[in-house]
């Protein structure tokens, strides 16, 4: 350093008062108090509160879903989480698939009694941060008004080989409680059953980090589920249930139906209590009578079944545009027939500012069900039918695309757009049972908030 | 994941916050790891950018000037209520040098201006009297959340001290997110977060006033704050005396003395208000430093 006269450096150690004021004073602002008391982020408490909306093509299903979550620290090494969920479906789903006089099938929507659910679910998780582990449970109850389910999942994960490995050990099990909420004034619907069902769920999973830029995961799932599998609001139409072959009458028995719809007698019927006294009446059963007449058959599924879930995680980091591509790949097997294959791929951009955009695209295809057919010309001999749409073949595409921004440290908001199309034929490798009439898009926005407290 | 070590090679991040240009350094885990610590990190600055900027309309500091100018009162937050706690600790220790309601001088003077003409347009003492008027920390009031101006066409200002806090809060968030190495420096208002991994201190090099591209010393930083008052590159200069453009809330007038301070105290924000009242105290500046117990590096 060079000195000259007019240029010194002094140096003094007391502290005097005037620094101490100003000391006392900067500790006191929240940016400098933090690091002051060596708080860390994780001692936060996290308040989430998540919006969202999806609506299907076609006059069919819109869900409003709404979620409160709070995570907060317990103790040194541990952390809760406590979440409340509701969501309302509403719009109406198909309940069976009718013949035209040309032997095609058409959906039935039963708009006139449309669906209206409320589903509130209640979560809650403890987690313990171990040095080199990671456990948590979590206990949670889901209800609807024809339906509840009780949960409980538990975890463990172990960290080795430097922190380089992971393994990871889970086990869930499920208690369903199914019913239907019977509603005397929709045509279709059966008198009240009372079924349960129970599903177990084994999860091993192993992590490695490859090199500085890569990671990889494998994960095997193993769920079994027994018990009442059905759905009891779902019809499947069984030609030789009928009592005439209305194909050979040249009966369009789907054309009636749709008329009736859309003509607003069945609403009508619904709505007056006409539906209602003959469902009431001991003289006549609709169920029975479009069964007998009809060919209208109870959805019925195996009491018991298997899946095996495989997955494959790829995780690279790319430097040059501070980005990080995702890319999953899962198949999972299925004691009924409906394996599935799923290939996504998203990609987190972090754009600087506390912005991130995250485009991903996923595309989903399936084998249908041994037991699914749009309808059955007889019953099976295993004596199995279902109709809907969900155990079909098919193939899923979707788009999603996701912008996060960080205001500060403390207040986060995320939107969610996806695209979501479905279609029989995008099913690969061979068409098995499935019909363009289950063929539906839809759109969800969602917009969800994260502050921390 | 938790590695053991911290990058060889710090991450540089360069942008622009405060009307300056700024960079934040860091050793981190891993470049993904650093990635996210710099973009806290700046979100941080922006975000006390976008909340005290004079320059930015309808931000927090837009509202609480709209009362001022009535002379009407208005609520704030704790963060803000806090900062004028801070101002007025400051203003007590500079037995009022330090005033953050000194910005009605900003109009009266044209700091726009080259620095060799500024004498050409001289404020008219009546000017800079009745900006006086408009002036004075015992105007303001506070009571819990709520400011008062006791009269109007005030104006807050928060040079000196937000840019500063910006960097220690910078810097503590950086801390929280697990680093243990690195430096903030908005325009020259720094704080380290710690010193290099190898425990050598930042060294930080001040420039000479008088001799462009040459340095007049150091000062070593490990995790303190530095600040430096008195921009080399704008003075006045009026009748060959040469004068900063920091104006005294006393006088109205640019104050005299020294060329700039350069102080080290435990927060940035803490050195940033030192040596701006070190130089509101023109010739006893200095001694005022020496008597607070803080590193400093002057010239005159």
């Amino acid at each position: 350093m060079v000195a000259t006269k007019k240029n010194t450096t002094k140096k003094t150690i007391a502290k005097s008062d005037a620094l101490k004021a100003l000391m006392g004073a900067a500790l006191a602002l929240p940016g400098i108090s933090v690091a002051a008391e060596q708080g860390y982020r994780s001692e936060d408490i996290e308040i989430g509160v998540h919006h969202a909306e999806y609506t299907e093509s076609g006059d069919r299903m819109t869900v409003k879903a709404d979620q409160l979550s709070i995570t907060g620290p317990i103790g040194q090494n541990f952390e809760g989480n406590f979440s409340a969920t509701r969501d309302i479906t509403s719009g109406a789903s198909p309940v069976v698939n009718f013949l035209d006089g040309k032997g095609k099938p058409h959906q039935f929507l039963e708009t006139g009694a449309s669906i209206k659910d409320q589903r509130d679910i209640y979560e809650g998780t403890l987690t313990h941060y171990g040095d080199s582990s990671l456990s948590s449970i979590k206990l949670g109850t889901s209800e609807e008004d024809d339906y509840t389910s009780d949960y409980f999942s538990l975890s463990h994960r172990i960290d080795f080989n430097r922190k380089l490995s992971s393994l990871t050990f889970g086990y869930g099990h499920s208690d369903d409680d199914v019913w239907n909420s019977y509603n005397p004034s929709v045509l279709l619907e059966e008198p009240s059953i009372f079924k349960t069902r129970k599903k177990d769920e084994f999860n091993i999973s192993f992590g490695q980090v490859i090199n500085k830029n890569t990671t990889l995961q494998l994960a095997l799932t193993y769920v079994d589920s027994s018990g009442f599998l059905s759905d009891p609001y779902k019809k499947t139409f069984v030609v030789d249930e009928a009592i005439f072959d209305f194909r050979k009458l040249n009966v369009d028995i789907s054309g009636i139906f749709r008329f009736l719809v859309d003509s607003g007698v069945i609403r009508y019927l619904n709505n007056s209590g006409i539906t209602k006294i003959l469902n009431e009446s001991p003289l006549i059963s609709i169920p029975f009578l479009s069964e007998n007449v009809l060919g209208v058959t109870k959805d019925d599924r195996p009491e018991k079944r298997e899946q095996w879930i495989s997955l494959l995680r790829l995780s690279h980091y790319f430097k040059s545009t501070n980005s990080a591509l995702h890319t999953d790949y899962r198949y999972s097997d299925d004691s009924w027939g409906a394996y599935s294959h799923t290939l996504e791929f998203k990609w987190n951009i972090g754009l600087g500012l506390g912005w991130q955009i995250s485009p991903g695209v996923r595309f989903y295809s399936q084998h249908s069900a041994f037991f699914y057919d749009t309808f059955f010309e007889t019953i099976p001999d295993h004596g199995y039918v279902s109709s809907d749409y969900r155990l079909a073949g098919f193939g899923a595409f979707s788009k999603k695309l996701e912008i996060s921004k960080e205001f500060g440290r403390d207040f986060t908001v995320y939107l969610h757009y996806e695209e979501y199309e479905r279609k029989y034929d995008y099913e690969q490798g061979g068409q098995t049972n499935g019909d363009p009439l289950d063929d539906f898009e839809f759109t969800a926005f969602s917009v969800s908030f994260d502050v921390r407290f | 994941m938790c590695a053991s070590k911290t990058q060889h090679n710090p991450s540089h991040f360069d942008f622009k916050a405060m009307g300056s240009p700024c960079t934040i350094t860091v050793y981190a885990y891993d470049a993904l790891d650093a990635i996210n610590v710099i973009q806290k990190a700046t979100a941080e600055v922006h975000r006390l950018e976008n909340k005290f900027s004079r320059y930015i309309k309808n931000n927090t500091l837009y509202h609480v000037n709209q009362a001022a100018k009535k002379g009407g009162y208005i609520d704030v937050d704790d963060e803000f209520i806090s900062l004028l706690n801070y101002a007025d600790t400051c203003y007590q220790q500079s037995n009022g040098l330090f005033d953050i309601t000194a910005g009605a001088l900003r109009h009266v003077w044209n700091f726009s201006q080259p620095s060799n003409s500024a004498s050409n347009n001289l404020p008219t003492d009546t000017d800079i009297n009745d900006a006086l008027q408009r002036i004075g920390w015992q105007h303001v009031k506070i009571d819990n959340n709520r400011v008062h101006f006791l009269i109007p066409n005030m104006a807050l200002d928060f040079g000196g001290i937000v840019k500063e806090y910006a960097a220690d809060s910078a810097a503590n968030i950086c801390g929280s997110l697990g680093v243990q190495h690195g430096l903030i420096n908005l325009g020259g208002d720094i704080k380290a977060i710690g010193p290099h991994p190898n425990d050598n201190p930042w060294q930080i090099n001040i420039r000479d006033a008088r001799n462009p591209g040459q340095h007049k010393g150091g000062i070593k930083l490990y995790n303190e704050g530095l600040a430096t008052s008195g921009d080399y590159e704008r003075f006045f200069q009026i009748d060959g005396q040469r004068y900063s453009h920091i104006l005294s809330p006393k006088t109205g007038w640019p104050v005299k003395g020294l060329t700039s301070v350069t102080v080290k105290a435990p927060q940035c924000v803490i050195a940033g208000s030192a040596c701006t009242i070190a130089m509101l105290m023109e010739h006893d500046g200095i001694d005022w430093l020496n008597g607070l117990g803080v590193e400093c590096l002057w010239q005159d």
